[in-house]
């Protein structure tokens, strides 16, 4: 005969649909004659719906099958190195666009010094960046 | 349980080098995973990554399938338990070097339809599964996304069937218990 603490454990271990339980029958007793377990039973049902929605997917349509079947092939070195390339290519955009904005900057400077501020900025060095401005 | 695709899966076509039997694997078991990933990692970015990863991998070792370890299927989640473990790791090493932003992709995407009490009730599960502990959230998933039993989820995590249990008992209870105080 299953008790209660039986009971909740099993619920928290095969979830709320009985028919998954491995002795169903043990928990239809209990359930019969103590509504703790009922009341354990209907939180834990509202708990599984939830679950079941936060976790829903819908099947992969076969344009993205034949995208994976295609890609197969292919390393997942491969995979990490287009990541990382996505990554650099977006760090270099990065780069001109703050280095475009500095040269404007510069632009008020004595010409003279545009060559020196280049350098600087292909150097990495703000103290002569910073003296020319 | 037994989900889909895993009775008479042809794992020795698959290991021949079989097209069609690796068409009819990402068929039966790509939304599964590319779902686990998503709710393990909590983004769907990386969640479509490490799918098409699992399945690279999963080419690439074909010939390495053995039966008599497990099922196929049981197989192909291990990949793709490690596949999200090792991602959520180099996460946590951009995340050591600034790199959060980029680490840190997660999405609460719902459908826009549903009544917003609702929705809420359901993104709080949502969250509450992606706070979990690593080895619990992977355990759970594992059972209710890939329908996964306790012995198949111990075999995937290198457990034994009790521990596998109490990963799940515990992910349960910790989500029952922010149910109770979110309904108070």
């Amino acid at each position: 005969m299953m008790n209660r603490d039986e009971f909740e454990y099993a619920l928290l271990l095969h979830g709320s649909d009985l028919a998954k339980w491995p002795d169903p029958a043990a928990a239809e007793a209990i359930l019969a004659k103590d509504s703790r377990a009922r009341a354990l039973l209907e939180e834990a049902r509202r708990l599984d719906a939830r679950m079941a929605e936060a976790t829903s997917y819908t099947p992969l349509d076969s344009a993205s099958i034949g995208q994976v079947i295609a890609r197969r092939g292919r390393s997942p070195t491969a995979l990490r190195v287009q990541v990382a390339r996505q990554l650099a290519a977006t760090a270099l955009a990065t780069c001109i666009m703050a280095g475009g904005f500095a040269l404007g900057q510069a632009s008020a400077i004595n010409a003279t010094h545009v060559d020196t501020a280049l350098i600087a900025l292909a150097s990495g060095s703000l103290d002569i960046l910073g003296d020319l401005l | 349980m037994v989900a889909d695709g895993d009775q008479n899966f042809p794992g020795d076509e698959l290991a021949l080098g079989g097209e069609r039997a690796f068409g009819r694997l990402v068929a039966a078991h790509g939304a599964r995973v590319q779902a686990l990933a998503r709710q393990f990692l909590g983004s769907h970015a990386d969640a479509e990554d490490v799918m098409q990863e699992v399945f690279v991998k999963v080419w690439r070792a074909r010939g390495g399938f053995d039966p008599s370890r497990g099922s196929m299927a049981t197989w192909l989640y291990r990949i793709t338990a490690n596949t999200c473990l090792d991602r959520l790791r180099r996460r946590k090493r951009w995340r050591w070097l600034g790199l959060e932003h980029i680490a840190e992709r997660a999405d609460e995407t719902v459908p826009g339809d549903e009544r917003l009490e609702h929705r809420q009730a359901v993104a709080a599960v949502r969250r509450d599964i992606l706070d979990l502990p690593e080895r619990q959230r992977l355990a759970l998933l594992l059972v209710l996304l890939a329908e996964r039993s306790a012995q198949e989820v111990a075999d995937i995590m290198g457990t034994s069937r009790g521990g596998a249990e109490q990963l799940v008992v515990r992910a349960r209870q910790t989500l029952r218990e922010r149910q109770r105080e979110r309904d108070r």
